[in-house]
């Protein structure tokens, strides 16, 4: 049987996101899947070493908007790093809080998406339904559904009141209850389970080979968690459990995201409970003495970098950003191999990608996921309504 | 097994330390990187994890900078190999032979900063930047877009 090339995207039609595989196809089986990346590349890397510390903030939060929660407390830790300050202790767990609510909503909104996929329309939205809550739940605490911008160099922009964090726990208890019954879906359906069990299996010699992080890695019992291996923020000092299954397929992916938001909303509601009292962030500095730091977080979709580099100054030198999904595309583009056309998608969604943040570089709008361009004088006018 | 990385490496390492954050580094030359890459290997059950490769420049210096970020498995600690590489002649061995999974990092240096990795087949430009960049590197501190 002759080979085909089977192009999907840039257009792609099971993402909402720029992105391009060719696929070469005998029959209905993929011999060979290679992934073309680079439609969203915006130079941000290259941006970081042209605007202040205090700008990186923002800047690094528009990485990703779906992880941005992560985003922002990695770049805040790592010119924390640099700077060789630790944030109070009441502002490491608001972090902690803000960083789980994050990956609830982005758990959420995978799981949705592998849903519709697997052509359960249904149950993504009741799904994105229930995702509200948690949604709201950002609003309340952070000001905003999306973009927070919570995190700040030495600690956090704002705080909580008793009042939110009773609000917080109450929506928490509603949101495990619908999470649970999801749990039992995706464990017990047999729908879902034909399209995903044993589809796209990384065993995993594999996984470690390619070097693959988070859900993915921990879908392919490979025990690792940086939140536990490298605590950051509050993780130290607040109980969980590393969710590591060992099917290695579709399905275990799937299954870790479940348990890791049951798992994030124990973190939440053990956070609230347990918030010290005091000053949620160190008074400002602008400048970061000469000095090279690390920091690491486990994002959603797995381990997240940076490597700052400063030369003195109110600049970075460089900094160096390394997102989740760069580190799994690679092995996922193995995965397609030996699988069935209407495989992709579900394979595909399994990884959890998130081609922004992939090329480092849109904006995308979560309410009706239109990538929007808006000029500053447009936003200012926004602003003032 | 071995929990301390640098008796492992001990003839290779030309400089020891630690970047903020706790995270340990060695300096070593470009040609023992496939060395090191291996004896780890070996020393942790083939479990070394890349996380990633940055590259900084040094217009000053003259060189271009490599940082493999690593995480080893079994000893749940980083390494940082760095590697220091001439600007005018960046190349340096490659390491995807012996871990696939640092093709896309490899691929991401050699489109941003023009490093060549020896050995590594699938060198091709574009991989993350625009077409109509040409050979352009432009992470490199003196490129003006």
């Amino acid at each position: 049987m002759s080979v085909i090339n089977l192009i999907f995207g840039p257009q792609h039609p099971a993402l909402h996101e720029p992105e391009l595989f060719r696929f070469k196809v005998e029959g209905e089986i993929v011999v060979k899947a290679e992934p073309r990346i680079g439609y969203v590349h915006r130079g941000i890397e290259k941006l970081f070493e042209r605007n202040s510390y205090i700008r990186g903030i923002y800047l690094s939060e528009r990485i990703c908007g779906i992880c941005n929660a992560a985003h922002t407390v990695c770049y805040c830790q790592v010119v924390e790093n640099a700077l060789g300050i630790e944030p109070p202790p009441r502002a490491r767990y608001l972090r902690t809080i803000v960083h789980e609510l994050n990956r609830i909503h982005s758990h959420l909104l995978l799981l949705g998406v592998a849903a519709e996929e697997l052509g359960f329309d249904t149950l993504f939205m009741l799904i994105w339904r229930d995702r509200e809550l948690v949604m709201d739940l950002i609003e309340l605490v952070t000001g905003n559904r999306v973009m927070t911008a919570f995190n700040t160099i030495g600690g956090v922009r704002r705080d909580i009141t008793p009042e939110v964090a009773e609000k917080c726990i109450k929506a928490l208890s509603k949101l495990e209850e619908r999470v649970k019954y999801y749990r039992k879906v995706f464990e017990e359906d047999p729908t879902i389970r034909r399209r995903t069990v044993e589809v796209g299996v990384l065993p995993r010699k594999e996984a470690i080979k390619y070097c693959v992080v988070g859900p993915m890695a921990r879908g392919s019992a490979v025990d690792v968690d940086i939140r536990r291996d490298w605590p950051y923020a509050a993780y130290d000092e607040i109980p969980f459990n590393v969710i590591v299954r060992d099917e290695c397929d579709v399905w275990a992916r799937l299954m870790v995201r479940v348990d890791e938001t049951i798992e994030a909303i124990n973190i939440v509601r053990y956070a609230l409970e347990h918030l010290p009292k005091g000053e949620i962030r160190l008074p400002l500095r602008r400048a970061v003495p000469p000095a090279e730091a690390v920091s690491r977080v486990e994002a959603p979709r797995g381990e997240l970098i940076y490597h700052l580099i400063s030369k003195g100054g109110t600049i970075p030198y460089r900094l160096k950003v390394r997102t989740p999904t760069l580190a799994n595309l690679l092995a996922a583009a193995k995965l397609f191999e030996g699988n069935t056309i209407a495989d992709i998608p579900a394979i595909l969604v399994s990884i959890d990608p998130c081609f922004a943040c992939t090329d480092r570089v849109t904006l995308i709008d979560l309410k009706d996921n239109k990538v929007k361009r808006v000029s500053l004088r447009e936003l200012a006018r926004r602003c003032r309504k | 097994m071995v929990s301390n990385v640098e008796d492992i490496l001990k003839e290779e390492i030309k400089e020891s330390g630690e970047l903020k954050g706790k995270y340990p580094y060695i300096k070593v030359d470009a040609s023992k990187l496939r060395d090191i890459i291996l004896k780890l290997l070996k020393a942790f059950d083939e479990e070394v994890h890349v996380i990633t490769i940055t590259a900084v420049d040094y217009p000053d210096k003259g060189v271009l900078e490599l940082n493999y970020e690593l995480w080893i498995y079994p000893i749940k600690k980083p390494l940082i190999v760095k590697v220091e590489v001439p600007r005018d002649k960046p190349e340096v061995p490659s390491i995807v032979d012996f871990i696939p999974g640092a093709l896309f990092y490899e691929l991401e240096v050699h489109d941003l900063f023009g490093v060549k990795f020896i050995g590594n087949k699938q060198l091709v430009k574009p991989f993350i930047i625009s077409e109509d960049l040409g050979e352009a590197t432009p992470l490199r501190k003196d490129w003006r877009g």
